[in-house]
């Protein structure tokens, strides 16, 4: 019985199929092409922006932006948009209330994705000496680069992946915030939505309830993030979770004590006295 | 969360509420937008941490083995293949997962560190490395980074799965010791060897005349008829050439990266004579000394014999625990980057309070104040110290020096900077050890039965002036008729030949190459002649060469001749 039960479990074993995983050094196949994609996007975006502006000054921006491309990612792209809008933008704009402005934002979005997405390829070509990315691009260029298909093959689906995910992700987000946005008071109604939800007679009963929810959700998260901690993690929170409360007692008498044997030490000009022997025993498995 | 996610959400929250305030749209959809899709990454990330990351299990087997102990080679490679399994959902994309390995194992091409790049249900991956030095190898544990694409939250998790090998140093095979043509008569036993002295061998030595009380089996009757009073024959004796090695193991020898230290070209030159004895079916012994006293491994002979001088020659190639010193910035970073490298769920701010404190006020002093409370916190509890004890780390240098540098050796990391200050060569020799050369050597003679080889590996290079201590114990031991050989490894691996001094370019580690083995040499010369005039015999590198003088001194030993000794 147990010769069948082994003999079940190693053709079991046979059946399964392990991946062979890649060194994180690896580089990708479409490496370069991405990196000049995603300037180029980055760069097309930028050059539509103030365009009132003289051409010397949003060159050097756009230097600036793209420079810094590889250390903040989107972040210099959104708030070179966010500066635009603010600057450009009309107050109650119907530009942005249909499908349009919907649209816009989603590329801009899709563009902040795209840049963040391949900011470790833009990370490893900048830590690279000029040379070395000229002798890759030579290269490449004369065919000595190996190209793998089947490795190309496995990357472009797991792109066509990522841009299916993405494309969901941003279409959710973008919806959703248009919705939000409509349900967000405005500067106008503010005022008026405040007024009538303090006479609303029904307030302090809702208040309190949402309070009793608060209150229940921060319980609730907090026993299931203390179930998750694992057996050391746990020690190590009540041991600091202890020293907090007695630590200005526990200073005070550590350093007290510390005072007290160096000027005995230095009393017996022996400082090497000072410490004492300490014999660490080996870290508990 | 990382820092491109923190600015992002920033200029989001600026860009709704002005957005809003100024009623522009554009403004407050992008901005509400860009805050939704953060909050739609972080909660898909929230749920791979906490659902892929804990279904995720590793199998580690070395050489074909996943077992939790066992057993590796000096030198020689490894090949380590570890399985990766997850649940039904599986685990990826980007989950970055590293094998941490000791400082003596050396991985090429970093094949230890992988990706997942697409989603798995199980993986595998398998790398190449090298083990360096003989003591022990240690593997704790996996590291896993998990991101997400677009760089904005990070979670590092440590899988322990500790496997411990002892490694037994490396040796190489010397040849056969046993002649193949036959030069005498009879052939004694395995092990056995012709000593030109009187005993109850079967080779002849010698005729004398009959004295009363020899027994009347040795009469040579013809020869007594022949010269008309009674002849005896006097026979060889037959005795093992016991092989008694002195390994030196103290703190000078042990300082250096693994398979660079003075100790491994001793442990090597040891187990190769070890074996070619063995071979022979010569009995070894050894006696292992260091600061911390002597041991002795009894003579053995066979290969169980020669496992057990190597695993007791394994045993005391582990670094002990580390002299006490002061407490540097260096020592601090080395143990807070390992801290958090294999415990970083121990590092999280979630789990690991530190308490308020005002000062210092600048705040890189600040920063640095807070590090060393979690430091200290996770010190105290993978030692099991008190809270009291825990404070003192913080506020005592000495203390938490000696526990950063016990900390550090114990995961593996070599006697170097930062874990011992390295002084000058020769700081750490001094008559103590000489002394306890001295005494082991003293008694291993007083042990000794005829013909026994006493090969001394010691790093005696610095320690011209105190000889005088160990020259009583060789005399006394070469007056015994034993046979003395001294191999001090060389720092440079190289033996101090004239040729070795030359500058072989001028870039600047063969400048300091060539400096070394200058002073090497010179330091050489003063060693081989105090030793030369006892009449012991002196090899100054831990190779090939050390390993034929001393089977050399034990083929002198075999044939029972008394040669004088020379320098190799």
């Amino acid at each position: 019985m147990s010769q069948l039960l082994s003999e079940q479990k190693s053709s079991a074993s046979r059946a399964e199929t392990f991946v062979v995983l890649e060194s994180s050094d690896q580089t990708s196949q479409f490496g370069g092409l991405l990196i000049l994609s995603v300037i180029a996007a980055a760069t097309g975006l930028l050059v539509l922006l103030a365009p009132n502006m003289p051409w010397s000054i949003r060159i050097f921006s756009i230097a600036i932006v793209l420079l810094t491309l590889r250390f903040w990612g989107g972040f210099a792209v959104l708030v070179a948009v966010q500066l635009d809008l603010l600057l450009r933008e009309t107050q109650r704009s119907s530009t942005f209330q249909g499908p349009v402005g919907m649209l816009t934002v989603f590329l801009i979005i899709a563009l902040l994705m795209f840049i963040n997405r391949n900011r470790e390829l833009l990370k490893r070509a900048a830590s690279r000496p000029l040379s070395v990315i000229w002798a890759r691009i030579v290269a490449a260029l004369k065919g000595e680069i190996a190209f793998e298909p089947a490795r190309a093959v496995r990357e472009i689906r797991r792109m066509a992946g990522g841009l299916i995910r993405g494309v969901a992700i941003l279409t959710g987000c973008v919806f959703g915030s248009r919705i939000l946005l409509s349900m967000l008071p405005g500067r106008r109604t503010l005022g008026r939505d405040l007024q009538q939800w303090f006479l609303d007679d029904t307030s302090v009963a809702r208040s309190s309830l949402l309070l009793v929810l608060v209150a229940a959700a921060w319980i609730l998260c907090n026993e299931i993030s203390w179930r998750q901690l694992t057996r050391d993690q746990t020690r190590l929170y009540l041991r600091s979770v202890f020293l907090v409360i007695h630590h200005a007692d526990l200073r005070m008498v550590v350093r007290r004590g510390l005072k007290l044997r160096s000027r005995a030490a230095r009393g017996r000009k022996d400082l090497t006295a000072a410490t004492g022997p300490v014999e660490p025993k080996s870290i508990a498995e | 969360m990382t820092a491109l996610a923190k600015w992002l959400a920033l200029a989001s929250i600026a860009g709704l509420c002005l957005g809003i305030l100024r009623e522009q749209i554009g403004l407050a959809l992008l901005s509400l937008s860009v805050l939704l899709w953060l909050l739609v990454e972080w909660l898909l990330f929230a749920w791979r941490v906490r659902i892929e990351l804990r279904a995720l299990s590793l199998e580690r087997s070395v050489n074909g083995r996943s077992e939790p102990t066992g057993i590796l080679w000096a030198g020689r490679n490894v090949s380590i293949e570890v399985h990766l399994r997850s649940s039904i959902i599986g685990i990826g994309p980007l989950v970055q997962i590293r094998d941490v390995v000791p400082e003596n194992l050396e991985v090429s091409n970093r094949a230890h560190d992988v990706t997942i790049r697409s989603r798995v249900h199980s993986a595998v991956f398998r790398y190449e490395a090298r083990v360096l030095g003989a003591g022990q190898l240690r593997l704790p544990g996996f590291r896993i980074a998990m991101r997400d694409a677009q760089g904005f939250f990070r979670a590092e998790r440590f899988l322990p799965l500790v496997q411990k090998f002892r490694v037994l140093p490396a040796f190489m095979s010397a040849g056969d010791a046993q002649p193949i043509v036959k030069r005498i008569n009879s052939l004694p036993q395995h092990g056995i060897h012709r000593l030109q002295r009187s005993g109850m061998g079967s080779e002849l030595l010698e005729l004398r005349e009959y004295v009363p009380g020899d027994p009347p089996k040795s009469i040579a009757w013809k020869v007594s008829a022949r010269r008309d009073k009674l002849m005896t024959r006097q026979y060889e004796s037959e005795v093992p050439v016991r092989l008694q090695l002195f390994v030196d193991g103290s703190i000078g020898t042990r300082i250096g990266g693994f398979g660079l230290r003075l100790l491994d070209q001793m442990n090597f030159v040891a187990a190769s004579v070890a074996k070619a004895a063995i071979s022979a079916g010569d009995p070894v012994g050894a006696i292992l000394f260091d600061e911390r006293g002597l041991r002795r491994v009894p003579s053995a002979t066979g290969d169980r014999g020669f496992h057990r001088l190597l695993e007791a020659l394994s045993d005391f190639s582990v670094n002990p625990a580390p002299s006490p010193d002061r407490l540097t910035n260096r020592l601090l970073d080395a143990a807070m980057s390992v801290v958090a490298e294999q415990f970083p769920d121990l590092m999280d701010a979630r789990v690991n309070h530190i308490p308020f404190f005002l000062f210092p006020i600048l705040p890189w002093a600040q920063r640095r104040l807070r590090n060393r409370y979690q430091l200290a916190a996770v010190i105290a509890h993978l030692y099991r110290l008190s809270p009291a004890k825990q404070i003192r780390l913080v506020y005592d240098d000495g203390l938490m020096a000696t526990y950063a540098q016990h900390f550090l050796s114990q995961s593996g990391m070599a006697w170097m900077e930062p874990v011992v200050t390295i002084r000058s060569r020769g700081f750490h020799d001094g008559m103590a050890r000489m002394e306890i050369l001295s005494a082991a050597l003293a008694r291993a003679v007083s042990q000794a039965r005829d013909n026994e080889v006493f090969v001394v590996m010691a790093d005696l290079l610095e320690c011209v002036p105190s000889l005088s201590h160990l020259m009583p114990a060789v005399k006394m031991a070469l007056a015994r008729h034993h046979r003395v050989a001294f191999v001090c490894p060389s720092p440079t691996f190289l033996r101090p030949t004239a040729e070795s001094t030359n500058i072989r370019s001028l870039s600047l580690p063969d400048l300091l190459l060539a400096a070394e083995q200058t002073r090497t040499r010179d330091l050489a010369s003063r060693l081989q002649y105090e030793l030369r005039r006892t009449g012991a015999t002196v090899s100054i590198s831990g190779e090939a060469n050390a390993i034929q003088l001393v089977l050399s001194e034990m083929a002198i030993a075999r044939t029972g001749r008394v040669a004088a000794g020379g320098v190799r």
